[in-house]
């Protein structure tokens, strides 16, 4: 049998980083899904059978308690959260079968492109871009999914964070917000440069007013009107952060806003690198989940889409390019 | 008592705005000088580049005058508060950034000067420090449309007269630069 192609109906030319994957695939990986998946419909037959069983055994005694003995109605509270905590248990071998999935499926495809995965990252520091504001303030940090290598010759790390703020409501209570759900990434930048230039997303007048205090530096105005309206720029040099935001570069910081959306995207120079933190609003590298076949070749071309974001970001930023003005 | 009230708070706004002119000015002024730190390693850089090209366009000695006399011209001195010698200093620079870009032009001829290392090493640092340039050039010209808007609109503009602080010229870029390329010259 054979299977439909990964990559979709775009065209070979288009991912030309992807040419001979599927034979790296039926050699590489997919006896291990295979094998991976042979485990799951008993594992989620399993799920279900506890999940069942805690919802019936919950549901009658939910009843009992309510009709017969009229015990205190909040108990059905603890009922649920028994059963919640259950079904939890219940699923914890499913995701640890995704998770090996998901290892395997994104070590393999890093392992083609020539690059290195981590599941948890290793050497990373939010420190820097906390301090550039490049993400809000956080409590806690959930980071995974650490991709490093070199793009078209451009070498870079990205991981994927999950940042939460803890706020206490008056009765003491704790609530976690999360702030911040996307990638983090840096890439070396072909133009030497000792000072810092960030550029936000804009906020408005309003906002960009009180947005300002805390920034890095000073307000940098350029002459692209339409860049203007979408980013605020600040930077401790106004000629270094001209060298480095070049008419065309803003243009190319626009196209890459059109890609990831312009409101997700926040960018820095910091030390010879090139900061990036793109907000996404799901849960990257996953492929799918414990549910749906791990051999399905969807999953792959999912992960697949969210790798070209890398390159994505070298193309429309043209990083490859070794020229200095 | 009512007219000290209005007397005083006019003489506070044309204060402010006394100030605020005096701040662009200052702007202005220290755009200036990025610019001439910038242009003075385009100064530092150029004999160089002529000494390596020395070797290899030995029949072009005429062009290679032309870009030192334009060096000489644009370092000279000038009284960055008179707006005509500012504008002097950044016509030279411009007439010696169009004839350093004939001189690569002319050199594209030359291929044993084209593929020698220190050539290309120059000629790598002459675009990183026409980036550094180019930078420096746009955030002048930034800092003098602040000022020119404020010192020509009224009530500015009598300000400015009375604080004797003039519009500053823009820094234009060299005409070679901004002429489309004529493929008919290269055929």
């Amino acid at each position: 049998m054979t299977h439909p192609s990964p990559w979709g109906k775009k065209p070979q030319s288009e991912r030309p980083t992807m040419a001979g994957f599927q034979s790296f695939y039926e050699r590489d990986l997919k006896d291990e899904l295979s094998r991976l998946e042979q485990e799951r419909p008993a594992k989620v037959k399993r799920f279900y059978l506890i999940v069942g069983a805690a919802l019936t055994t919950g549901g009658a005694a939910a009843v009992i308690l309510l009709t017969v003995t009229h015990s205190d109605p909040q108990l059905l509270f603890f009922i649920a959260a028994a059963v919640a905590g259950i079904g939890w248990l219940a699923y914890r071998p499913l995701a640890r079968l995704q998770q090996a999935a998901k290892v395997r499926t994104m070590t393999s495809l890093c392992r083609f492109l020539g690059l290195t995965y981590h599941l948890k990252p290793v050497a990373v520091s939010l420190t820097r871009l906390r301090e550039l504001d490049l993400v809000p303030s956080y409590h806690e940090q959930k980071l995974e999914d650490q991709i490093t290598g070199d793009a078209r010759g451009v070498d870079f790390d990205l991981f994927e964070a999950k940042l939460i703020r803890k706020s206490h409501d008056s009765k003491g209570n704790t609530h976690r917000t999360t702030v911040f759900r996307g990638l983090l990434c840096h890439f070396d930048f072909h133009k030497d440069f000792t000072g810092t230039t960030l550029i936000s997303r804009d906020h408005s007048k309003f906002g960009n007013f009180f947005a300002k205090f805390g920034k890095i530096g000073e307000r940098i105005k350029l002459e692209d009107p339409e860049f203007e309206r979408l980013f605020e720029v600040y930077g401790t040099d106004q000629v270094e952060s001209r060298y480095l935001l070049t008419p065309l570069f803003m243009e190319r910081i626009r196209h890459l806003g059109q890609r990831v959306g312009h409101d997700n995207l926040q960018l820095a120079f910091d030390r010879g690198r090139l900061l990036l933190a793109i907000k996404k609003n799901e849960n990257s590298f996953e492929g799918g989940n414990a549910f749906s076949d791990l051999t399905d070749l969807s999953r792959i071309q999912k992960s697949i889409e969210d790798l070209t974001l890398i390159y994505d970001v070298v193309d429309n930023l043209r990083l490859e390019l070794e020229t200095r003005v | 008592m009512i007219y000290l009230a209005i007397v005083g708070g006019i003489l506070v706004l044309c204060y402010f705005w006394y100030a605020s002119l005096v701040g662009k000015r200052n702007s202005a002024l220290e755009a200036l000088s990025s610019i001439d730190v910038q242009l003075k390693k385009r100064h530092d850089l150029l004999p160089n580049i002529l000494k390596i090209a020395k070797r290899f366009m030995d029949h072009e000695k005429e062009l290679m005058a032309k870009v030192t006399e334009m060096r000489a011209q644009a370092g000279k001195g000038y009284d960055r508060k008179n707006s005509d010698e500012v504008a002097g200093h950044l016509a030279a620079e411009s007439g010696l950034q169009s004839a350093m870009m004939q001189f690569f032009a002319v050199a594209e001829n030359y291929p044993d000067l084209k593929s020698n290392q220190n050539m290309i090493r120059a000629q790598q640092t002459f675009e990183e420090v026409e980036g550094h340039i180019a930078a420096a050039r746009r955030f002048y010209n930034s800092s003098v449309t602040a000022l020119n808007n404020a010192v020509q609109i009224f009530p500015g503009s009598a300000i400015a007269r009375m604080a004797n602080i003039s519009a500053m010229p823009y820094f234009e870029m060299a005409e070679i630069e901004k002429k489309p390329v004529d493929a008919s010259d290269y055929l």
